[in-house]
């Protein structure tokens, strides 16, 4: 099926059955598979006004205690901030898909990674995270939508599965699994469901606390949030980094490029491996620890401007060199131009 | 805080309630009562600094609700 | 003794913190009277504004949600797919629904989303300290239209009712004031009968209440009822613009 309709199928698959979403390019394949779809099985499908709307109207429905999906790309993503940041600062679980397109303004409808600051920074005003899940393929894209809606339940956050054109739009067989909710989550006695329901205690929702100390101490609670997140939900991969002289560091599409690409460096005696995130936040600092070692450097390699870069400087903290290869525009890499940039760093086979 | 003053008057004659430290002064059920009953009573200030309604002539009260009914901050509870 | 008027059980205990002689305390009772006498207040869910109202969310005595400047129309319908059986409202200020909020407000009255909407109209913006909304009238000094609003360039004040009407999945529409008592009885007839459409789950209401703004209009609570007799209603004709029922 295709990627945009795997992702759809899962979070139907995982319980979802409210979504609300407005039409854009390559991704709407979502809003319509949902429109089919969730009316089969109870749910509800709403086409909203814009993205502005369709963001508040997962605000709702999050807290009224559904599971809800909205997904847009990149510009209809920007639209969404303020609801982001109001849904963050509620605490609301919800799940939110960006199909990338290339920026920015109105930029062009072929894929992207340039929304990595977006996802990963904030976007929105404000002190808060977006727990961000980055799949590679479309087997991997289902089962992070499905992991997203326990996460967010979980955390009582937003989660994004942050993907690109490419994955929207490829065809690939995915096998969805039968779903087994996670065991520890807790009941959503906070959404708002009228008072009869609560035997008389009232549920508010809300973001707005106008004494600082109030507000100061709601965000330290958030963060404390972001601290078990950032222990126990971290997700990466490591391909063939054990002797790699090279460390690819990519995400997404452009981790399975990366991959063909080292099947070539490897063949030509070029040792490369791939670091590949799953997690975008948290980021998997963790996993540069586990193979700073080893390699004279790491090469990142985004369809951006280098975005994911910043949090590699970080990781690496000056250690070893870092160089960055980025095709934007919505052009996408092949494996040879990342060849070739291995072959550079590396002085050419040994 | 509410402090309710019961108005003193003939079991016959409605009761006209005042939480009074609720009070804003804003004249509303002055404005509407029928028989114009109602002044701010400019000799003292509420807990909030305003001058609270009252009755100053129960006798001509009809217990229409009028006041209460008006009054944006449920102030006045009316009996008859 | 029999009581005649007493406090609504729709209310919590939170004093209002509205200015003297502000309409939206009127407001507020009408609407918690509403469903206290439609014995819906269990199932009611409130959806507050940003604006004065901002904390309608401590005031009204049933589960609400505060939502971003406009769009809270928008997390009705949220509210209101997830929970066809609750009784959902909103309640908004002139910039929040008709300025910022104006896509969500027209989309929602076009789904015919099963939602009453109380629209608090005072000609200006409130809480951020009287600057010109899409109700103020022409002529009308604000502090961003000082010199009074001038038709060319900031246009005439915009007539919701009389626009939200024109859409087929309404269901009522009408605008009242609170101004005198039997405004006040009216706009309370009014506002009990938009719930009871959505008990019947017959489509979209929507209640614009004329409301005072005595400090940025610069008068004294009493002098601001009469404005609203005097300079509004002649804009704003009070009035059933659409009753899907027929009838007032």
């Amino acid at each position: 099926m295709k990627g945009n309709e795997a992702i759809a199928a899962a979070a139907i698959n995982a319980g979802c059955r409210y979504f609300f979403g407005y039409p854009i390019t390559p991704q709407n394949e979502i809003p319509e598979y949902m429109s089919r779809e969730l009316p089969k099985v109870g749910g509800v499908y709403v086409q909203a006004e814009s993205e502005v709307a369709a963001i508040n109207m997962v605000y709702g429905a999050a807290g009224a205690g559904a599971r809800v999906l909205t997904s847009s790309s990149s510009p209809g993503i920007s639209l969404m901030q303020e609801g982001i940041s109001y849904l963050a600062g509620a605490e609301l679980p919800c799940v939110l898909v960006n199909i990338m397109r290339a920026g920015p303004g109105l930029g062009g409808v072929q894929p992207s990674q340039a929304d990595y600051f977006q996802a990963t920074k904030g976007g929105g005003h404000g002190d808060y995270h977006v727990l961000v899940l980055a799949p590679a393929n479309l087997q991997e894209a289902a089962d992070l939508t499905q992991l997203a809606f326990d996460l967010a339940d979980r955390y009582r956050n937003p989660a994004m599965v942050l993907a690109d054109g490419m994955i929207g739009q490829l065809m690939e067989p995915v096998e969805l699994s039968p779903y087994c909710p996670a065991t520890d989550l807790l009941p959503k006695d906070w959404a708002t469901t009228g008072t009869a329901a609560s035997g008389g205690r009232r549920r508010v929702i809300n973001s707005l606390y106008l004494y600082p100390d109030q507000l100061e101490q709601h965000v330290r609670a958030l963060y404390a949030k972001y601290a078990a997140m950032e222990r126990s939900e971290v997700r990466y991969e490591l391909h063939q980094c054990d002797d790699a002289d090279v460390v690819i560091v990519a995400y997404g599409t452009t981790s399975r490029i990366a991959r063909s690409a080292i099947e070539k460096c490897r063949r030509m005696g070029l040792r490369a491996g791939l670091l590949r995130p799953i997690t975008l936040y948290p980021f998997p600092f963790a996993a540069f620890e586990r193979v700073i070692a080893r390699p004279q450097g790491f090469l990142v390699v985004e369809m951006s401007m280098g975005q994911m870069l910043d949090d590699v400087k970080i990781a690496v903290a000056g250690r070893k060199p870092i160089a960055f290869y980025g095709r934007t525009g919505g052009i996408v890499p092949t494996p040879e131009e990342i060849v070739k940039q291995v072959r550079a760093l590396l002085g050419g086979a040994p | 805080m509410q402090i309710p003053l019961p108005i003193a008057g003939q079991p016959s004659l409605p009761e006209v309630i005042f939480a009074e430290d609720l009070c804003k002064g804003c004249e509303l059920c002055v404005t509407v009562c029928p028989t114009k009953i109602l002044k701010l009573d400019l000799t003292r200030v509420n807990l909030r600094g305003y001058f609270p309604a009252i009755v100053y002539n129960l006798a001509q009260c009809s217990g229409c609700g009028s006041c209460a009914k008006m009054c944006p901050d449920s102030v006045i509870t009316v009996r008859r | 003794m029999k009581t005649v008027y007493e406090k609504s059980t729709g209310l919590t205990d939170v004093p209002l913190h509205y200015c003297p002689g502000c309409t939206h305390g009127i407001i507020h009772k009408l609407v918690a009277e509403s469903l206290v006498e439609l014995d819906v207040l269990g199932r009611a869910i409130a959806v507050a504004p940003v604006g004065c109202a901002v904390f309608a969310y401590d005031y009204f005595n049933c589960d609400a949600q505060e939502a971003a400047h406009g769009r809270a129309p928008a997390v009705a319908t949220g509210i209101k797919r997830v929970h066809p059986d609750a009784i959902v409202f909103t309640y908004q200020g002139d910039g929040d629904l008709a300025s910022i909020g104006m896509a969500e407000i027209v989309h929602a009255a076009m789904r015919g989303e099963n939602i009453t909407v109380v629209f608090v109209n005072n000609a200006i913006y409130g809480m951020t300290g009287g600057q010109m909304a899409p109700t103020t009238l022409v002529g009308q000094s604000t502090t961003t239209s000082p010199l009074g609003r001038n038709r060319l360039g900031q246009g005439a004040p915009l007539r919701i009712c009389e626009m939200l009407a024109t859409i087929e999945a309404t269901a009522y529409v009408a605008r009242v004031s609170v101004h005198t008592v039997p405004r006040l009885t009216a706009a309370k007839r009014a506002i009990k009968k938009a719930f009871q459409l959505q008990i019947e789950r017959k489509g979209f209401s929507l209640v614009e209440v004329l409301s005072t703004c005595p400090t940025n209009w610069g008068l004294s609570p009493v002098e601001a009822l009469h404005w609203v007799e005097r300079t509004m209603i002649p804009i704003f004709p009070l009035g059933v613009y659409k009753d899907l029922e027929g009838g007032a």
